[in-house]
């Protein structure tokens, strides 16, 4: 008999979590889900029962400069050995989180609602970001210019015949 | 015998099921146009790769529909209108209904330009290019895109710049991008296209005024709600009665902080209330004071039924104020800021009250009367449901307000 796989779903504000864990149950009716909900979210609603179990983290949010608070979440990720670790956007963060996770598959969910696979790495994650704000300065550098040097002016507002 | 008209309503960012009140309104006005005898069809821009523009199965609507399916590289001020343009006219329409839409929707505009076109706003899209909301630091702002173009650049700048600069684009500031919104020359096309729409429908009195100068057809319609969908029954004795505000709590511009120190000046001197909130930050709330989260529509019908009475405290120009009308609609009493549409919503002393903006005071003192007054309640309560049945119901708003306005246009 195969072991039953243990999925973790990590919670993210801006989806219907809901329905993401209703998705989940019907693409996995064997696995055992585990929605990962931040501390204070209200444990037994109608929107986690889809969730064979649920697990509060220690902190209802997160900073990047709060390294203890992150070590801690990490832990406990890791003490869950999942099998599979969902996220709900592919941000550059929550990759880093997956790719924290240990588990042994992730994934996210797309746009669409489908589950797609990742293989999230760390250093390319990292370049990724470097790249991308590399990228975004120097297009926020050009736009700035062309707004503040190219001005409409007031003479074209007149109000129409 | 004379043809049916053909009317082609063109929306940018159309979901079935719905991802905000304007797909619904769109939705309820389609199927209330082809009621009155019109021949119609949506157009809907779609693009899997980005969040909440035009995930439709056609097949699945109650009107027909074409999908017209664009990769993310093609959201362009190129690509996007032409083919959109190409789709519609194919379908050979009398007038095009254009609806939701941020940056692009000028540059679909100019390319429809050959139809008598109606553009509707759902918001501020035409005067803030920041976020569509007229709100900054607390207060409804004195600018507007189409009066102070400069400051306003300068402002949607502003908010665009972390997502621009981490190049983690969001699909307004990626829209922004694309169209060059940013540019002189957009301002123009904004300026050039508004002067040439048939018509306009603006949500509110006060967005009309703004665009009144540029044009001579801008109309307000205001939104509806199925009136009969929404259960009515007088709420259950109960020792605290229950304050409801719905909607995105979460958003300071809705004004969750107004309610909270009105809660907190009647809590001082009674306990016989509890506020509930549609917020989903669970942890925040006390004894009297309560988070309840995110709900569907369903659980929306609910929660107006366990209440007492609603209030919606904006502090921004509320374009609408659907929330105010699903309450009317639930036969309980709304206490609303005097902003935007609540202002031609609700009937201050009629079917609840107006406060000023951000007055917690004047909001507690309005709230200690009708938790007094159980007959005042019921009675504003009953003139809240007639209300929404006489003006706000799809079946009288279409024909009411969109048949005299599609008449004038395809005329």
């Amino acid at each position: 008999m195969s072991e039953q796989r243990h999925i973790g779903v990590f919670h993210s504000k801006g989806r219907n979590f809901a329905e993401v864990l209703r998705r989940l149950r019907e693409q996995e009716p064997e696995a055992r889900i585990c929605a990962i909900v931040p501390y204070g979210y209200p444990v037994g609603r109608e929107e986690l029962a889809h969730a064979d179990e649920v697990v509060e983290t220690e902190k209802a949010q997160y900073s990047i400069r709060d390294v203890a608070g992150l070590c801690g979440l990490v832990t406990q990720l890791r003490g869950a050995r999942f099998d599979r670790f969902v996220i709900l956007f592919d941000s550059p963060r929550l990759r880093i989180l997956s790719a924290l996770s240990r588990a042994r598959q992730c994934a996210h969910i797309a746009l669409d609602g489908r589950l797609v696979s990742i293989r999230p790495s760390i250093a390319g994650t990292i370049a990724d970001i470097v790249l991308r704000h590399i990228r975004g300065r120097m297009l926020y550098a050009w736009i700035w210019i062309i707004v503040h040097t190219r001005r409409v002016g007031r003479s074209r507002l007149k109000p129409g015949p | 015998m004379t043809a049916r008209k053909r009317i082609a309503f063109v929306d940018l960012y159309f979901c079935w099921p719905p991802h905000g009140g304007a797909d619904v309104d769109l939705y309820h006005v389609i199927r209330g146009v082809q009621d009155l005898d019109y021949d119609v069809h949506l157009f809907v821009s779609n693009c899997d790769e980005t969040f909440e523009r035009g995930t439709i199965t056609p097949s699945e609507l109650p009107f027909p529909a074409t999908r017209v399916d664009f990769e993310r590289r093609e959201i362009t001020p190129d690509v996007l209108p032409e083919r959109i343009r190409d789709a519609v006219d194919a379908w050979k329409p009398d007038a095009v209904f254009l609806a939701h839409g941020f940056f692009l929707k000028p540059y679909v505009a100019k390319a429809l330009a050959h139809h008598p076109t109606i553009s509707r706003y759902y918001a501020y899209e035409l005067t803030c290019p920041r976020d569509n909301r007229l709100f900054r630091e607390g207060v409804t702002c004195p600018n507007s895109y189409l009066a102070t173009p400069d400051v306003c650049r300068s402002c949607a700048l502003d908010l665009m710049k972390g997502d621009i600069v981490h190049g983690r684009l969001a699909p307004g500031s990626e829209e922004y991008v694309a169209a060059r919104a940013y540019a002189p020359a957009y301002h123009r096309l904004v300026i050039e296209t508004l002067r040439a729409f048939r018509a306009i429908v603006a949500s509110n009195g006060f967005h009309k005024q703004q665009m009144d100068p540029f044009n001579d057809h801008v109309r307000v319609i205001p939104g509806g709600v199925d009136v009969a969908s929404f259960p009515c029954e007088p709420p259950a004795d109960k020792a605290r009665k229950v304050i409801l505000m719905t909607g995105r709590a979460e958003d300071p511009a809705k004004g969750m902080q107004t309610l909270y120190d009105a809660g907190e000046r009647l809590a001082a001197t009674r306990n016989d209330f509890e506020i509930r909130v549609t917020h989903s930050d669970y942890a925040i709330g006390n004894d009297w004071f309560k988070a309840i989260g995110w709900h569907g529509h369903e659980g929306i019908m609910r929660l107006y039924q366990e209440s007492d009475i609603c209030a919606f405290p904006p502090l921004w120009q509320e374009p609408f104020g659907l929330v105010a009308v699903e309450a009317m609609a639930s036969g309980r009493p709304v206490c609303a800021s005097r902003v935007g549409g609540l202002q031609g919503i609700v009937v201050d002393g009629e079917t609840g009250f107006l406060f000023d903006a951000g007055d917690a005071a004047g909001l507690a003192e309005r709230l200690a009367q009708l938790l007094d007054d159980h007959e005042l309640r019921r009675r504003m309560g009953t003139a809240g449901r007639e209300r929404a049945e006489a003006e706000y119901d799809w079946t009288r708003l279409i024909p009411k307000h969109y048949g005299p306005l599609l008449e004038e246009v395809t005329r």
